[in-house]
């Protein structure tokens, strides 16, 4: 071997263990920026995640839905709600093991307000749910992260949000469409003879502000629409065969036909 | 020859009966004398061969010795793929073995390609050397289909449909469409089965069909007919060929040196520039709104957007395989140098040019320049990956609801923000100019939800051309903060 080729040869050795050398220490931050970003990258597959199959129940900040969902961002959930369900393992696993497989009765009777009770279902793939493992692991971990607002240690900057757009044309007029569809078996409008199954809705866009105190009129509405018997008229008192009918409309569903009955003055 | 009294001998204890036969010391002289003693000077010279059929032989045992260690962590299961692949990420060097694996994959196939196009050059593929090619063509359709069945084994959105429509294709040939079509999935659509078969293609029965090929193509080149330098250099050949180099140290030192060199290279690159893409975990009830083909059949994606039906596509994807397959028996004039070959050297170059063409056409199929509302919010928002709300370091999301368009006079918007909104703006304006919309109007909402994770909302009111009413249009998506400070995580992303 010619001297100028053992010398290229040595130095490209010694550039190469230069280089897995500088790799190796850096190899250990590595990893932790790695699990940092998985970490985040978990967490905000959850907050999409729970936006798109939770929030309808347990309120888009984990703040509760009404009587439907319990908050699961509040002080309660992480300090007394495993006491509560007599859960020993960790608050994530249960948190997990809930997402996953539901639960077979809940804790705190009457939330659904219509002598039944709202029920957390399984949400796991084996179990008849959309999710899988990872998913639910991901979710575990969005609600998990609630964890520093819920105990106060951490206040997040608020910012002013527009409110949603329940004037625009086309909102209501879609929300018109989704009544004359699924509503109008059981409600009647001035304008729109319905069925009597349920009280007329004529001026419900003014009579909602005051029905329950503490709720706004699109608060009560949606409410109304979730879990019918939370609130009952006079005179539909026996007529307990009513059904939340949350479930029959999509979000964008229940929000236009919010911003159509709100018109209804 | 073996007979019974070998195996009772065997079994009995006695003395072994030597087999006579001369397949396994022919075997095992063919694997063990692969290499000559003695190469023709002109085969280490650069300028000859480029030395492609070297880098591919590399760049193929790169990912042989990755992919026999990334097997130790990946699982294949619907369940588990993307996780396993995932946490390699959470392995010491597990990235850098999956970057390695996946770059060197892509060099593999590149190399392959180009070996090819240097070999018909040279017309090196004639004469003696056509059983040779017709191996290295093997070998090179052998190298595309390793590619493609590794793709899947991420499991993410993007190889998970992409594979979906390449295999699909298979189902449009007549007669046995459908039955290879269920083999090759093993089912209606890919599951556990069709992940299955793609592992054990990938892993055993494509290596077992490209090693004892390879060793075929290396030994007819190595001890057959040596390698095929450019006719040009004819005179000089020959006077090379009269001058050997030994196997020790000429050639062994410039291969090892050649070794270094492409893994310090490539062990550079990927530590400190390159990361193998992961998508979004597969999901097979939601088909991305743009389905990318892996890089080297981006070609027949471009072929299948311009082709009215898929028969016809396919048998024009079949084709050029076929006719370069069998280039040496339908091109049977004697060797000349490129130069004397004008209608070979036309019709080469019009097929690369056409390559190129169509791998562009297939790139820019999927992104759409329709001016949509959805496609616009695709385009910035898309359902699957990163756009361009996700450039942005999580520190420059100022928290605030933004209005796109709008001059103004709040000077804590950080500037990667400003520049987003432009950017996003410039795009609204182009929406405008193709007279889509009467008039539009967006804003980007940026709050806070939990400690370092942030939602951004791009909401959207459009008053379309052909409409009284206004729309509105809204996408979301989520960030962290999480090692956003990590020096090297920022270095690489």
């Amino acid at each position: 071997m010619e001297g100028r080729e053992r010398r290229r040869l040595t130095f490209l050795g010694l550039a190469l263990c230069c280089l897995l050398f500088i790799v190796g220490q850096q190899e250990e931050r590595r990893l932790e920026a790695a699990a940092a970003v998985q970490a985040g990258e978990a967490v905000v597959t959850g907050a999409r995640l729970y936006s798109e199959n939770c929030r309808k129940c347990h309120g888009s900040r984990g703040e509760g839905l009404g009587q439907l969902g319990p908050a699961l961002a509040d002080q309660h959930f992480f300090t007394g709600r495993m006491a509560e369900v007599g859960w020993l393992l960790d608050l994530d696993q249960y948190v997990a093991a809930t997402v996953a497989g539901g639960r077979m009765m809940a804790t705190r009777p009457l939330y659904a307000g219509n002598g039944t009770t709202a029920v957390m279902p399984p949400w796991a793939l084996d179990q008849g749910g959309p999710l899988r493992v990872d998913e639910i692991i991901a979710i575990s971990r969005f609600v998990m992260h609630w964890r520093a607002t819920a105990l106060g240690t951490i206040i997040l900057p608020v910012i002013d949000l527009p409110p949603a757009d329940r004037g625009d044309p086309a909102t209501i007029k879609a929300g018109g469409k989704v009544f004359s569809t699924l509503c109008l078996s059981c409600h009647a409008l001035p304008d729109l003879p319905g069925g009597q199954g349920g009280p007329t809705l004529a001026g419900i866009g003014v009579a909602a502000s005051g029905r329950t105190p503490g709720l706004s009129a699109t608060e009560y509405i949606r409410q109304s629409v979730l879990i019918p018997d939370a609130f009952v008229v006079e005179g539909y008192d026996e007529k307990t065969d009513t059904q939340g009918c949350g479930a029959l409309l999509s979000e964008v569903q229940l929000e236009a036909v919010t911003a159509f009955l709100l018109q209804r003055n | 020859m073996y007979n019974g009294d070998f195996f009772q001998s065997s079994l009995r204890g006695q003395q072994r009966v030597e087999a006579k036969s001369q397949v396994l010391p022919g075997i095992s002289s063919f694997f063990f004398h692969l290499r000559p003693r003695h190469y023709p000077a002109g085969s280490i010279q650069f300028s000859n061969t480029l030395y492609l059929g070297f880098f591919t032989a590399l760049f193929l045992a790169v990912e042989v010795v990755t992919g026999i260690l990334l097997m130790v962590y990946y699982t294949p299961t619907p369940a588990s793929a993307y996780q396993s692949v995932q946490a390699l990420a959470l392995v010491p060097f597990g990235q850098l073995l999956r970057d390695l694996h996946r770059l060197g994959g892509d060099l593999l196939v590149l190399s392959a390609f180009l070996h090819m196009v240097r070999v018909a050059i040279s017309g090196s593929y004639k004469g003696p050397r056509r059983f040779t090619w017709l191996t290295g063509s093997v070998l090179f359709f052998l190298v595309l289909a390793l590619a493609f069945s590794g793709y899947l084994l991420p499991w993410d959105q993007l190889s998970y449909w992409a594979v979906t429509v390449g295999t699909g294709l298979f189902g449009a040939l007549p007669g046995i469409g459908s039955w290879l079509l269920e083999i090759l999935r093993g089912g209606p659509e890919i599951g556990a089965g069709g992940l299955l078969r793609f592992y054990v293609l990938h892993v055993v029965l494509l290596p077992v069909a490209v090693l004892p090929l390879l060793a075929v193509h290396y030994y007819r080149v190595a001890r057959l007919h040596g390698i095929s330098p450019p006719i040009c250099t004819a005179a000089r050949r020959n006077s090379d060929n009269l001058r050997t180099v030994s196997l020790w140290p000429t050639v062994a030192v410039r291969e090892l040196q050649l070794t270094l060199l492409t893994l310090f290279l490539l062990i550079a690159i990927v530590a400190f520039a390159y990361d193998a893409p992961l998508g979004e975990p597969a999901n097979p009830l939601r088909t991305p709104s743009h389905i990318e083909a892996p890089w080297f059949f981006l070609w027949a994606q471009g072929l299948l957007g311009i082709c009215p039906a898929t028969l016809p596509a396919l048998v024009l994807i079949i084709t050029p395989g076929l006719l370069l397959l069998l280039l040496p028996w339908y091109d049977r004039r004697q060797r000349r140098p490129f130069g004397q070959r004008p209608w070979f050297a036309l019709a080469l170059l019009v097929s690369l040019c056409l390559l190129l063409v169509l791998t562009f056409l297939g790139a820019r199929i999927q992104q759409p320049i329709s001016h949509s509302p959805e496609t616009l919010l695709d385009a910035l928002v898309p359902v699957d990956g990163h756009g361009p709300l996700h450039t942005l370091a999580y520190d420059e999301l100022t928290l605030g609801v933004h209005t796109v368009g709008s001059v103004r006079t709040d000077t804590k918007i950080s500037s990667g923000l400003e520049q987003l909104l432009t950017f996003i703006d410039s795009r609204l304006r182009g929406a405008a100019e193709s007279q889509r919309f009467s008039e539009s109007s967006s804003v980007l909402i940026i709050e806070t939800i939990q400690p370092e994770v942030k939602r951004i909302t791009l909401r959207q009111s459009v008053r379309l051309k052909d409409s009284t009413a206004a729309r509105t249009f809204e996408r979301t998506v989520y960030r962290h903060g999480f090692g956003e400070t990590s020096l090297l995580s920022g270095a690489k992303k």
